[in-house]
């Protein structure tokens, strides 16, 4: 009986939200992390990057009535067409530049290089270096993306409802059957891009990779569950990008992104795995903090006063060496790029309490970052 | 005395207003101080570069189809200015005449802008709950209206049909249970779901800046290259357009005497046809070979849009012009209440030296920890050197120290802790 238990569900939906608001309370400390490159690129420093290619762009709408489909592609003009990848380009150059690890040539000398074969041609002639290029990141890119309106089908149960008016009668509820059609607005796209960091002297590709980005999203139609299933066959083949709402002055669920938003976010997304090989990157972590013996130090962290709390937390845990204050003194040093200091903290901590997970979490993870410390280490005092 | 008894709906309804309560006082009434503070630009450009010349001519247009090339680069020639960093003028070529070659090192920005919008228009179907009796009339009419939901009143008697969503049965189950304590729910309501169909309208604009920054001296260096888009979406229901197409009432109208009985087996009917829904089919096409439309003058107000644009390209511009130029960032900060109240008003005031000498002249020994932030707050925020910063930080300390565990005097500790850290780059970036 949907309708009599709607006090009972709407009770739980409220204790749910009351859940989710106290969990989400948690104090956290938050992070700047350096990873290092994934494969050896210290000795190349600076980077032209040059043109990304374009292999085909396919852009369409789409249209469905009474099982009848219908295509309208989008004509591009060549001009039009280089813009889109200038604009994948130019994402790729943003992470590129977003850690200063590379020095970052944008010349039009590159920019102008046609293809991939007249590169080869470029580099493979001997001796040439032009403004002390060390390396030359170049692409080609695949664009596929269409836009859809068009209807479902389905049969619905629709309730009716009478509650009891006498204590002789049991009220009816009926469910009368039926065929609704359900209108739904929906995109898709893919973008594959493939691309090269060759190293000029020697001639040699140092990181190639070919990564595709699926998105789609879907407004209207029957109900969530049906999209989602929709979306779970896209990505099980490929796999899916977020819709970006970084740079949104308003939005709505409801609203499909435009053709340029689907390509900038896509591209954003494939770059940012190859920029992970090849370069030094940052990213903002979250870490739980301890419920310490110390009423400011954990407000301390939060705020990012790590300096204060160091002070206050080494005084503390002198006289008292408490496992919570000792965790919360190590992810400080942690944060200050202290690792040497955070991981004999952590230690000391999890020896005290070696049931604590939160203190092996933070002992585990800063044994990882002394790993890839003196890996990271070359590659930042390469520049 | 009548003695009270509250039901399970009655006390989890007074716990939703004491939660809602809690909630509103908890996120009003706050006291905020705002101000500008100086954050350094992401690369140091070497300082020898002064000039900035934006080559209008070296701008590609050819994506931009809302036609705001000329306002990207006023915007960005006008916000580089404003930051002082650099002399910015927007020119279409570079001659002789502007700068001598010879001994001034400048650079240029060029680029492209692409920009674009669309109305995209539909029909859609939604499947809506109607309910009858007087306060399950009320309190569903009185839900669509605090959640903004659109409703229609079923043809047969006059239900009140809602969609639902989580504010929408809150607000209902809230309201419903108000009726209660107040002696007009006559029981569970009667209901029954119907189809209704509604039309609507998004509309989307995007933009889209790609520039570079290229020092030209003794030789050519291009030293920041950014690209990033700002978007809009609205999606504009038009709630007159909702209509109910079919109503579960109709078929137990006629057959309601003969069932007495929960999930009674009344289908299938013998005619299909009759069970088919068939205005939910829309017979418009929207996605047609001409493609989407720009949004005009019925879907944004011209005063909307070019607020709408003038955003965007200022979202647009913001990291580029980060990534270059010192620049100035507009802070809002939390005032502590108590302590002296005159001072309270004049931070939020932005009287930043009248706060000053106000909490100066009371005697330290008898400051309390409000007066103790407030005076870092109003040092924060007039600040003109590192001397300030080190002087807020240690009022922030003081009050602290005053009152543990106070979460806004540690968010102080650490927002200078910040700008002291920057203070060394920004000084590179900035010297005479």
């Amino acid at each position: 009986m949907k309708f009599l238990n709607y006090h009972a569900y709407s009770f739980l939906l409220f204790m749910f939200l009351i859940s989710v608001l106290l969990v989400s309370g948690c104090a956290k400390a938050t992070l700047n992390v350096l990873s290092p490159a994934e494969i050896n690129t210290s000795k190349i420093k600076t980077v032209a990057v040059g043109n990304f290619e374009i292999g085909s762009i396919i852009l369409k709408y789409k249209t469905e009535r009474n099982g009848l489909w219908q295509t309208h592609p989008v004509l591009h003009t060549e001009d039009q067409k280089k813009s889109i990848s200038r604009s994948v380009r130019a994402r790729v150059i943003n992470l590129l530049t977003a850690t200063p690890y590379f020095k970052v040539i944008f010349s039009d000398e590159f920019e102008k290089l046609e293809n991939d074969a007249a590169l080869q041609r470029l580099v493979s002639v001997r001796g040439y270096k032009t403004k002390n290029v060390d390396a030359v990141i170049n692409g080609k890119l695949w664009l596929e993306i269409e836009r859809t309106d068009g209807v479902d089908l389905s049969k619905e149960s629709l309730e009716y409802f009478r509650p009891p008016r006498s204590r002789n009668s049991i009220g009816l509820n009926l469910t009368v059957d039926q065929v609704v059609w359900w209108p739904y607005k929906s995109t898709s796209g893919t973008l594959g891009l493939e691309m090269k960091m060759t190293r000029l002297l020697p001639t040699e590709v140092v990181a190639t990779t070919f990564e595709t980005r699926t998105y789609s999203q879907r407004i209207g139609g029957r109900s969530e569950e049906s999209f989602r299933q929709i979306s779970k066959n896209f990505t099980s083949v490929l796999s899916s990008t977020k819709k970006s709402k970084a740079n949104s002055i308003e939005s709505s669920e409801d609203v499909l992104p435009s053709f340029e938003q689907m390509i900038a976010d896509m591209a954003l997304s494939i770059a940012s795995g190859f920029v992970r090989r090849v370069a030094v990157t940052e990213k903002v972590v979250s870490y739980p903090i301890a419920e310490g013996s110390l009423p400011n130090s954990k407000i301390l962290i939060e705020a990012g006063a790590y300096d204060l709390a160091i002070d206050k937390l080494q005084q503390v845990t002198a006289e008292n060496p408490d496992p919570n204050d000792l965790y919360n003194l190590g992810l400080c040093f942690e944060a200050i790029g202290d690792y040497g200091l955070a991981q004999t903290t952590y230690r000391e901590a999890w020896q005290s309490d070696p049931e604590n997970l939160l203190f092996a979490q933070g002992l585990g993870r800063i044994e990882r970052l002394r790993r890839e410390h003196p890996q990271l280490q070359r590659q930042i005092g390469s520049r | 005395m009548k003695k009270i008894n509250l039901n399970h709906a009655q006390y989890f309804a007074a716990l939703f207003c004491l939660y809602a309560s809690v909630f509103i006082s908890a996120c009003t009434g706050q006291n905020i101080s705002q101000f500008e503070v100086q954050r350094p630009s992401r690369i140091t450009v070497p300082l020898e570069v002064k000039k900035v010349f934006i080559r209008g001519d070296l701008v590609d247009e050819t994506n931009d189809k809302l036609g705001i090339k000329n306002q990207v680069i006023q915007q960005l020639a006008d916000t580089l200015n404003r930051f002082g960093r650099f002399k910015v003028s927007v020119v279409n070529t570079l001659d002789g005449s502007q700068f001598n070659p010879e001994k001034e090192t400048v650079a240029i920005i060029q680029g492209e802008v692409i920009s674009g919008g669309e109305v995209d228009r539909g029909q859609f179907t939604d499947l809506a709950t109607c309910t009858g009796g007087i306060s399950g009339r009320l309190s569903s009419a009185g839900a669509a209206a605090i959640t903004n939901e659109a409703i229609t009143l079923d043809k047969w008697r006059g239900y009140v049909c809602r969609r639902g969503n989580f504010a929408g049965n809150a607000a209902e189950f809230a309201l419903s249970s108000a009726l209660s304590l107040a002696g007009l729910n006559e029981g569970i309501p009667p209901k029954n779901q119907v189809v209704r169909i509604y039309d609507y309208k998004n509309i989307s604009l995007f933009a889209q800046a790609n520039f570079s920054f290229n020092i030209i001296g003794l030789s050519r260096e291009t030293v920041a290259i950014r690209a990033d888009s700002a978007s809009f979406g609205r999606s504009i229901t038009e709630k007159d357009s909702y209509r109910n197409i079919k109503e579960s009432h109709l078929i137990s109208l006629t057959l309601g005497s003969l069932v007495s009985i929960t999930r009674i087996p009344i289908f299938p009917i013998p005619n299909r046809q009759i069970a088919l829904a068939s205005r939910s089919n829309p017979k418009q096409i929207f996605y047609g070979p001409k493609g989407l439309a720009s949004p005009d003058i019925y879907d944004l107000l011209p005063k909307e849009k070019r607020q709408v644009i003038k955003l965007l390209v200022k979202r647009t511009l913001e990291s580029f012009i980060r990534t270059i130029s010192p620049y100035k960032q507009m802070v809002e900060v939390e005032v502590a209440d108590g302590g002296r109240e005159e001072a309270v008003n004049l931070l939020k005031d932005g009287k930043f030296q009248k706060t000053q000498q106000i909490i100066e002249a009371i005697p330290a020994e008898k400051r309390e920890s409000q007066d103790w932030y407030n005076l870092g707050l109003a040092y924060e925020s007039g600040a003109l050197s590192p001397e300030d910063y080190e002087d807020a930080r240690r009022f922030y300390i003081t009050a602290l120290e005053k009152s543990p565990g106070t979460k806004l005097y540690a968010q102080g500790i650490g927002r200078t802790r910040r700008y002291l850290s920057e203070t060394k780059t920004l000084a590179a970036q900035t010297q005479k």
